[in-house]
């Protein structure tokens, strides 16, 4: 054992959580193409809620309008995502669930570059997010209604490889047939970026991050009980059936509007509750928000990242993400092929 | 079987060598628009067996068959077309095509489009194949003329910062790195994304907002314009977006490696020269005031 209690630990990782949820925002918002400090994100704030602040309009624009916009739906992203691949480990006792085992991800992709592809450019921000929506949904419900009785959770998970090849073929064949610039375009929703973030479109994923997040706690009692097998939880009094079914929807759910607001970017919803899992002792009641937490502070980072390597240009979060977590991956594979 | 391989091959080589440097090309297949635009310039548009999806200049040569696209070609449907001369395109075919059609014996010539002078160069060539020399000199002469003289008109003006959207969702951005650039330049434009490693990047409104463009170039895609004015119009700190300085150009008329590139980019000098007169009108107006 470390030489630190595990209640120290536990109250260390709480405290990083909550400075990290403070700061990084504030900090994450002066990175960026326009020279903007953390001085004069501070004075805008103030400005904003009415103080006297004598930084230059353009410069308090870029915060207010742009960058915050941003930073949040990249923390919304983060949080949603992981949040939402803690329940799905849960409820499936299965360690690499993540938000697009049911081809979550690849419904949405096709459903928006479909989109695209069929109405052209014009098609409004709406109507692109409607077509990820939809084509979530029908992964969903697909593989769901695949799961067989009770749904069995081998069969939902080979259901879900399935379904995602069958997306991720239409989706090759739309990239196929569209000219170059569109392909570029969609290339987009498969490599996910928070670019198209404003106030305007954070209204539904604050919305349904939220509450899915109030749900998924409420419900952290039972859901650990299913961690310790379907038998013990029905002997606990659990709707295994009804429980698993509900948080299956309500994390497709959840992925599904964060997939149409910034495409997809993999590997986070699988690595991050993993992380808080190692950093919390004995602690599992608190995985669910710790996961919504780091996650999204994560992913604020990330963003960053995504902004800051280039000069002048943009790298797809989802590239960003993909490196991270394959190399964490080979990273816990190296630790526990040298434990044993 | 390796020697009769390479004497198989040799003599392929040999026979096309021969094609190429005796009688003049009859059956051509075009692979790309611009090669399509200048045979017909030529007056040789009815020698043309096949083309590509998008060669749609000019009209006539809507009525060609087409064998592929960016996507790839039919290279069976090419030998049964038995043509004596294939113009590839080495920057818009897919080189194992390429190879391949060379590798079975067929007669290609590889077009490249890195430059404006290469145009010229390549009507020369394209007369000289055709057995049209005369006629692809002169086209060369006028085209290197024009292109000299809105260069020698342009020189001196003032160098204006513009902002090329490429694409608007995401946002791409044309920079200095493309060849496109250099239609840009002829006018005394600016790109504000000068880095020349880049050709395409995907950048943020942010990016263009700190590079304060004078003007904006929106190209349109196969004739539909993807604007999205909307967005920008939130931001009038843009000096392109104050003075509504947003020019949108036929992107066949700048995209495409044909002569008629100069009509594209006469437009752009055109709409930098509003730029620039408002500018100026803006001045005397002060002047007049004080």
């Amino acid at each position: 054992m470390p030489t630190m209690t595990n209640s120290t630990q536990n109250r260390l990782v709480a405290v990083a959580g909550l400075l990290l949820l403070i700061f990084s925002p504030l900090l994450a918002v002066s990175f960026g193409a326009a020279d903007i400090s953390f001085n004069d994100v501070f004075l805008t704030i103030y400005g904003y809620f009415g103080g006297e602040s004598e930084v230059n309009a353009i410069k308090e624009r870029i915060v207010l309008e742009l960058r915050f916009p941003r930073v949040i739906l990249a923390f919304l992203a983060g949080a949603g995502l992981s949040l939402s691949g803690a329940v799905l480990q849960t409820v499936t006792r299965n360690p690499l669930a993540d938000p697009y085992l049911f081809g979550i991800s690849s419904g949405a992709s096709f459903g928006a570059v479909l989109v695209i592809a069929s109405v052209g450019t014009a098609s409004s921000m709406l109507s692109i997010t409607g077509g990820a929506f939809l084509g979530s949904a029908c992964s969903v419900l697909l593989v769901v209604s695949l799961a067989g009785m009770g749904v069995q959770i081998e069969r939902m998970l080979l259901a879900g490889v399935a379904v995602q090849f069958m997306f991720s073929s239409g989706t090759s064949l739309v990239l196929y047939l569209s000219d170059p610039q569109a392909a570029a375009s969609l290339l987009f929703w498969i490599l996910g970026s928070f670019t198209r973030a404003s106030w305007d479109n954070l209204l539904l994923p604050t919305l349904i991050t939220t509450v899915c997040l109030f749900i998924f706690m409420a419900f952290s009692r039972p859901l650990r009980a299913i961690l310790a097998g379907d038998e013990n939880a029905k002997a606990l009094g659990v709707e295994v059936y009804r429980l698993r079914i509900g948080m299956l929807l309500l994390s497709s759910l959840l992925t599904a509007t964060l997939v149409a607001s910034c495409g997809g970017i993999g590997f986070v919803g699988l690595m991050v509750p993993h992380i808080v899992r190692r950093l919390l002792v004995n602690q599992s009641r608190y995985t669910l928000i710790g996961s919504a937490i780091f996650g999204g502070v994560f992913m604020i980072w990330v963003d960053v990242l995504a902004r800051m390597i280039m000069e002048n240009s943009e790298l797809p979060v989802g590239v960003i993400t993909a490196a991270m977590g394959s190399l964490f991956f080979l990273l816990v594979l190296k630790n526990r092929s040298s434990a044993s | 079987m390796r020697v009769v391989k390479n004497i198989l091959g040799l003599s392929a080589l040999l026979v096309a060598t021969i094609t190429f440097a005796g009688s003049p090309a009859q059956r051509v297949i075009a692979l790309s628009p611009h090669a399509v635009e200048m045979l017909f310039l030529l007056g040789a548009g009815e020698r043309i067996v096949a083309t590509t999806k998008f060669a749609d200049f000019p009209e006539q040569a809507l009525s060609i068959p087409r064998i592929g696209g960016y996507n790839g070609i039919q290279i069976e449907k090419i030998l049964a077309l038995n043509p004596d001369l294939i113009i590839a395109w080495e920057d818009g075919n897919k080189t194992q095509d390429i190879e391949q059609m060379e590798k079975l014996g067929l007669n290609v010539y590889r077009s490249q489009t890195r430059s404006l002078d290469q145009i010229a160069q390549e009507l020369i060539t394209f007369g000289e194949m055709l057995g049209l020399e005369t006629k692809g000199k002169r086209a060369a002469e006028q085209f290197t003329q024009r292109l000299k003289r809105i260069r020698d008109v342009n020189q001196n003006k003032r160098p204006v910062r513009f902002f090329y959207q490429l694409w608007d969702e995401p946002l791409r951005a044309m920079a200095a790195g493309s060849w496109i650039n250099t239609v840009m330049e002829s006018c005394q434009g600016v790109n504000v994304f000068d880095d020349p490693s880049l050709d395409y990047p995907q950048v943020s409104i942010e990016n263009v907002l700190v590079s304060a463009p004078e003007a904006f170039v929106v190209p349109s895609h196969h004739g539909t314009l993807n604007a999205n004015a909307d967005r920008w119009k939130k931001w009038p700190e843009i000096p392109a977006i104050a003075n509504n300085h947003i020019y949108f150009i036929e992107g066949d008329l700048l995209h495409r490696f044909s002569t008629r590139i100069l009509d594209g980019m006469e437009r752009v000098c055109l709409a930098f020269d509003k730029v620039r007169a408002q500018e100026g009108a803006k001045r005397v107006a002060n002047k007049s005031r004080k």
